[in-house]
């Protein structure tokens, strides 16, 4: 037997899946060790090992695919916990990360508008005496005695990694080269990252903030990445681990530690590459995928199954980056997301968390504020006694009296009505998030369907989806560790960019660059072990109308063996043609009339495509099996205000092809789903529980 | 779906309402290539109902809020309904009949129509606005200060069609780009106007789709009275009184006059009254502004602090009344200039309402309202136009958005943001250094944060910037600058210092291009070959040649509470950082550091009991001591700055038993007598 395993460390669980060659899954978890993640990922897999009935040599042993998802990046930005950081910058910018470009946000309350927090404070910033002009000038050329001294002042300071970004290195890297030069002949111990290397694109401030998060995450990184490839080497291992990348894809242990900041919010990233698998296994083309865990809701769109990436991430809605990745909208509205009444008495719910700890009322660990697990345990949609496979038992008493108190004497509801209100909110505030990347963005969402994850959402999905618009909600079969199994669907991805700009006339500067980005990625993907015929290659250019600030992503065609000439006159159709694309993302006439375009930067990203082991369908009988309830149980119904008895389904118990109407519950090990009244749920053939809103004409 | 109006489904309705407002604002950042817009987000973007009372405000910038509704009230106003049709745009910038700020802020109105019935029905009005890269006149980029007169300050355009029924109006068009220096530039800003409104139009008639026309009519009215009901409750929550208080507006563009305002706030039970009346008279300089723009000026500081967390709409200000009195520079009438009237008056009153409501928020019961309080802004939008040709001899007209870099006030519960740009401008962000190289033809020498600008106190205001450029690839060219906050600086609160203020400086025969090719990067202005010479708050027509430097430092917000009162730490590392010089440290914070840069707890114990002994043998005034001196002298004392201006004064107040600083004021002395601003 052969088997791939996916494996996501969460801030709570460890999640892990494993696929035989015969078609089965197999999910466990295991509590994560903040203090050393290695030792809950052996926890968790010997857990699995044992689900799957062999010993953990054995199934590491006949494993040909490892993919780990991580939370390591993103708790150490998320935190501030990290590397101590040195800068080496230009003469007379060495404030910039304390400018930042001015750091006022979109919050009206000035209380929100505060300084950043400094990662590296400015006293280890070093100003060296050098500078670069517009055209790649050195104007004064860096000298290597003075590179030395910036070098030794924070070798003296003992920082334990730099950060090298000087003005316009994108166009002449010499400079920063010859720190890093230095740097690694002087001070090999030190963790070094190059704004050049790392994001060769024009803009000071994010490419610095990319470069400083690198070297603050470096560390933590490499340590992380290298015990967990002996931990598992040591247990029979023998295929290189792939790590997640926030933009999807999976990267070697080698490119982790030389980029460690892409391994930023791997984890969404790892359940929006489930769902666009499932979507293709389902059939899907549009899809709005929706997870939903303790502190937030992250939605993100699949069209024509892709997702979307974005650019210019920022981070902890603090840190403006140059990094790329899945486009995932979180908002504040997760089981833990507190319910409160505002200044005129509206009730609202988030983006403050109980957090794990001390949780929602009902967990009893000394929780008193409501929140939304409160709400859904009082409507009785949550079942007190069987929360987390009946591992542990919720109070509801304490939930009730915290609603009725907070929201419902206020706004003179009792504790059911006011736990009805918060549904509604947060319902209506999930909603909200699903428009905004839907209609928004211009898609009619009447064409979608909603690919619900992660142990919360179950509840409200069906409710969120009519609200927006859609018809169908898929809830996986591993819906409670569904990003660990999406982990395997991933690619091995490594992209790059460059500056291009480029304007018109000659354009062999550019096809140079994207032949030598191709050649880096390709080399690297061959050196990985992938053959030419599992490598696709795309290639793509940030076009805009000159003066504009903002570019538009737009593909360029990629032809082999192609000559300086043609090439230049394939751009100059990418040229000619860019009114019409950015009419298509901006409206009639809203075109630049006149403007000349440029094409600022290039990026190619280069795929290794993996073979992923498919689980295999159960067998559909030919009439719908019958779905016997295991009981009835009160529920509040939130959207109508009724209390009704409602039938309770087992969901193991429910048979591949089995339906049932709403109003209903369907309870699984760690997560429920309801099924609102005018919803039928069907369990199809590999578990997955598919809802249609039959009172919707629109079909997916 | 349910007619039930009960909060929950209000809140549903609104929050997709104001969803709408700030795609509007996206589709405007993503598709403008105005720095300004995309930069600077200085824009609006609102919906109003059929009669025009704003039902949903974006908040990019508060500004513009009292603009907004006088532009749809205008056009309601003076164009027959029949003529009001679905598909029509107007266009409007004219600051004495569409109320904008100036006439190079230009907005888009669009009615919005329900064809759920057999006929059209106008249901709503959207709106988006923005500043462009000018409008004719005198000046390039229509900031003139050299107009007597706003007949010659810029084209004004009275709310005309500019789509009619889904058609561009090419007459009013070609008009438009006739008379404009940069018509490529604007005429796709206004593109992106359009497009913003067509969004707008798009998702409401989705709405309606949704909730139906009634629905929507009767939603929108119970928000607005939920709004309004939460502001009266607020309101309540401060005691009632009567306060006045002055800031001086400066340097009319012609004249070095100062130029009172004055407001009396009156806050009775649940409504506040601004009464602007006794301010100066209109000037004959660019600095007037209108009273739609004097509403927004105070909306702003109170929809920050007062009712940060409540929504903004037309309820929102019912329980507010602002008081102008035509012909007085709160209230321009025409012919007075006002290119830059939202810039000086406008933040004057933005600064004068921060003010005021310190005092009252602080004496509430209610501490949501006391952490709230903040001291002024710098509000300084420091501006500086050069235009030089390039190395292809192609004039580049370059405004330096850097002038968005002045600091936030200190707040009672933090300290102020460093480079926050202007109170009433969330979003704001300035450039980075290498897009302002690639577009302009100048070399940035520095750009770092201004040394003690920001008003020492318990929580330090936040900084300016100081930052100086040579011309590159360029022979040089012609320079302008304005600072509206150079001679009068902000205020501190409670005990904090007031900020340094903001000014330009020309350093002729700097040699940057000969330290450069020598190999030397120069750090600050000693690096340079010869003397900076301190430019005036407003000066135009300085000629900037190869090597020369433009140095611009502008200032900072005020501080909050007695400075002897902050954790030396702090202090410390404000020095360590260089944010805070070591002779500041000393002087404003009393905190002095050994060699190793850390506290010396002895000596900064012993110093601070100095400065409270000192301050307790200040005159005697009424039940606090008191000392008056010359604010510019007082500023350098403390290694801060400000442009020395004689009547402009600090007055220092201080428990006369703890020594402990009460209060700080700013109090100018010789204003220009109103009748003779003429």
């Amino acid at each position: 037997m052969e088997y791939q395993i996916g494996c996501d460390i969460g801030g709570t669980f460890t999640d892990v899946t494993a696929v035989d060659s015969a078609g089965g899954v197999h999910v466990d978890k295991a509590d994560t060790t903040p203090g050393d993640l290695a030792l809950g990922l052996i926890q968790a897999l010997e857990n699995l090992a044992g689900r799957v009935g062999v010993p953990l040599t054995e199934l590491l042993g006949a494993t040909t695919r490892f993919v780990n998802g991580t939370t390591v990046v993103t708790n150490s930005v998320a935190e501030l916990r990290g590397a101590v950081v040195g800068v080496i910058t230009t003469k007379g910018f060495g404030d910039n990360l304390l400018i930042a470009r001015s750091a006022r946000n979109a919050h009206r309350d000035h209380h929100k508008q505060l300084n950043l927090p400094q990662i590296v404070p400015r006293h280890r910033v070093v100003e060296v005496n050098e500078r670069i002009d517009r055209k790649g000038r050195p104007v004064v050329p860096l000298t290597e005695a003075e590179a030395r001294r910036a070098v030794s002042e924070l070798a003296g300071q003992g920082v334990e990694a730099l950060a090298v970004s000087l003005l316009w290195s994108f166009l002449n890297p010499e400079h920063e080269e010859l720190i890093a030069r230095v740097a690694a002949e002087q001070h090999p111990e030190l963790f070094v990252s190059v704004s050049s290397r790392l994001h060769p694109v024009i803009r000071e401030y994010e490419r610095t903030m990319t470069t400083v998060l690198n070297s603050f995450t470096g560390l933590r990184v490499a340590e992380y990445t290298g015990r967990i490839e002996r931990e598992l080497a040591a247990r029979g291992l023998r295929v290189p681990i792939g790590f997640m990348q926030g933009f999807g894809g999976t990267l070697s242990a080698a490119e982790a530690r030389e980029r460690p900041i892409t391994l930023i919010d791997s984890g969404p990233a790892g359940g929006v590459i489930g769902a666009q698998a499932l979507a293709r296994r389902l059939g899907l083309t549009d899809v709005v995928t929706a997870d939903m865990g303790g502190t937030s809701f992250d939605v993100s769109v699949l069209q024509g199954s892709e997702p979307l990436v974005t650019q210019r991430v920022m981070l902890r809605d603090q840190f403006l980056t140059a990094l790329s990745k899945i486009d995932v909208l979180p908002i504040g509205a997760g089981g833990g997301s507190i319910a409160w009444l505002d200044a005129r008495g509206v009730p609202q719910v988030g983006p403050r968390s109980a957090g794990a700890e001390p949780g929602p009322v009902c967990y009893g660990r000394g929780g008193t504020t409501p929140t939304v697990t409160d709400a859904a345990v009082v409507l009785g949609l949550l079942d007190a006694k069987a929360f987390l496979g009946g591992r542990r038992e919720l109070a509801v008493e304490p939930a009730r009296d915290a609603l009725a108190r907070e929201i419902g004497k206020p706004l003179e509801l009792d504790a059911a009505g006011a736990a009805a209100a918060v549904y509604r909110m947060v319902t209506a505030n999930m909603s909200n998030a699903v428009r905004t990347v839907t209609v928004e963005r211009g898609h009619d969402p009447r064409r979608f369907a909603m690919v619900a994850y992660g142990g919360a959402l179950g509840i409200f999905a069906a409710d969120i989806a009519r609200i927006a618009g859609i018809a169908t909600v898929v809830v996986p079969a591993d819906a409670a560790v569904f990003s660990a199994h999406g982990l395997l669907a991933s690619d091995d991805v490594r992209t790059r960019a460059r500056s291009a700009m480029w304007s018109g006339g000659d354009a062999s500067g550019v096809a140079a660059s994207l032949r030598e980005l191709e050649a880096e990625l390709v080399g690297s993907l061959t050196g990985a072990g992938y053959g030419a015929d599992r490598i696709d290659v795309r290639w793509l250019g940030e076009f805009k109308f000159a003066g504009q600030q903002w570019e538009i992503t737009v593909p360029i065609p990629r032809r082999a063996d192609i000559g300086s000439a043609d090439f230049t006159a394939d751009l100059d159709a990418l040229r000619a043609d860019f009114p019409r694309a950015y009419e298509a993302e901006y409206g009639a006439g809203t075109a630049w009339v006149g403007a000349p375009v440029l094409l600022m930067s290039v990026r190619v990203t280069a795929t290794g495509r993996v073979r992923s082991l498919e689980p295999t369908p159960a067998a559909l009988p030919a009439e719908p099996p019958v779905p016997v309830p295991s009981g009835r149980r009160r529920v509040h119904l939130p959207l109508t205000g009724e209390d009704a008895d409602i039938p309770v389904y087992d969901a193991p118990s429910l048979a591949p092809g089995a339906e049932l109407e709403g109003p209903a519950v369907v309870e699984h090990q760690l997560t429920t789903i309801q099924v609102p009244p005018g919803w039928r749920l069907r369990a199809d053939e590999w578990g997955n529980h598919v809802m249609t809103d039959t009172t919707s004409g629109a079909q997916a | 779906m349910s007619t039930r109006t009960d909060p929950v489904t209000i809140e549903i309705f609104s929050k997709t309402l104001e969803n709408i407002a700030f795609e509007m604002g996206l589709v405007m950042m993503r598709s403008s290539g105005s720095p300004v817009i995309a930069e600077a987000v200085d824009f609006s973007t609102f919906i109003a109902d059929a009669e025009g009372d704003i039902i949903c405000y974006a908040g990019y910038i508060t500004l513009y809020l009292g603009t907004a509704r006088q532009a749809v009230k205008h056009i309601l106003a003076t164009v027959p309904r029949d003529k009001i049709r679905p598909g029509d745009m107007f266009i409007c910038n004219d600051p004495f009949t569409t109320g904008n700020a100036h006439a190079v802020d230009v907005g888009v109105v669009r009615p919005i129509f329900a064809h759920t019935g057999p006929e059209p029905e106008l249901i709503a009005w959207c709106w988006s606005e923005a500043h462009v890269n000018d409008f004719g006149g005198f000046a390039p980029g229509s900031m003139a200060p050299m107009a007597t007169e706003a007949y010659g300050e810029a084209l004004r355009l009275p709310g005309v069609k500019i789509v009619d029924r889904g058609e561009l109006v090419d007459d009013i068009w070609r008009i438009i780009e006739t008379n404009i220096r940069v018509p490529n530039l604007v005429m796709n800003d206004i593109r992106c106007f359009i497009a913003a409104c067509n969004r707008c139009d798009e998702r409401m008639q989705d709405l309606v789709a949704r909730y139906g026309l009634d629905t929507v009519r009767e939603y929108v009215e119970v928000a607005k009275d939920l709004a309004e009901q939460a502001v009266r409750d607020r309101i309540r929550e401060l005691p009632n009184g009567v306060h006045t208080g002055e800031e001086t507006v400066e340097h009319n563009g012609h004249t070095n006059g100062l130029y009172p305002l004055r407001c009396t706030l009156t806050v009775r039970d649940d409504t506040m009254t601004f009464d602007f009346t006794e301010s100066s008279s209109q000037t004959n300089g660019f600095v007037n502004c209108s009273a739609a723009m004097t509403l927004g000026s105070v909306a702003s500081p109170l929809l920050i602090t007062l009712l940060s967390d409540l929504p903004i709409n037309q309820g929102t200000l019912r329980p507010i009344e602002v008081i102008t009195k035509p012909g007085t520079i709160c209230d321009a009438r025409m012919p007075a200039p006002v290119s830059s009237g939202h810039l000086e008056t406008g933040f004057r009153v933005c600064k004068l309402v921060t003010r005021l409501l310190a005092d009252i928020q602080a004496a509430s019961d209610n501490a949501f309202v006391r952490e709230h309080v903040m001291a002024p802004f710098q509000d300084s939008w420091n501006a500086s136009f050069f235009y030089a040709p390039d190395e292809h001899g192609e004039l580049v007209p370059f405004p330096d958005m850097n002038g968005g870099g002045s600091g936030g006030g200190a707040q009672a519960v933090a300290d102020g943001m460093d480079v926050s740009g202007m109170l009433a401008q969330p979003q704001n962000s300035i450039p980075d250094i290498e897009i302002n190289e690639l577009g302009y033809p100048v070399l940035y020498l520095w750009r770092k944060l201004n040394v003690n600008s920001g008003g020492p106190g318990r929580h330090r205001g936040g900084n300016g910037l100081d930052l100086a450029w040579t011309p590159w690839y360029s022979p040089g060219g012609e320079e302008h600058v304005m600072a509206a906050c150079w001679q009068v600086p902000p205020a501190g609160a409670f005990g904090g210092y007031p900020a340094s203020s903001s000014g330009f400086q020309l350093v002729t025969g700097a040699g940057a291009d000969t330290a450069l090719a020598d190999g030397r990067v120069p750090g600050g202005l000693p690096d340079l070959a010869a003397p900076p010479r301190a430019l005036e708050g407003k000066q135009f027509g300085l000629t900037v040649g190869p090597g020369d430097v433009i140095n611009m430092r502008s200032g900072g917000g005020g501080g909050y509470g007695d400075p002897l009162t902050r954790e030396p730490a702090l202090v410390a590392a404000d020095v360590r950082a260089g944010i805070v010089s070591a002779a500041a440290a000393e002087a404003s914070y009393g905190v002095l550091l050994d060699g190793a840069g850390r506290v010396d707890g002895p000596a900064t114990a012993a110093l601070r009991d100095r400065i409270r002994a000192e301050r307790r043998t200040w005159e005697r005034d009424g039940d606090r001591l008191v000392r008056r001196s010359p604010a510019a002298a007082r500023l350098v004392e403390r290694d801060q700055w400000c442009a020395a201006r004689d009547g402009v004064e600090l007055h220092e107040y201080a428990d006369p038993d703890t020594g402990e600083l009460l209060r700080t004021e700013i109090v100018v002395n010789s204003g220009v007598d109103p009748a003779a601003a003429r």
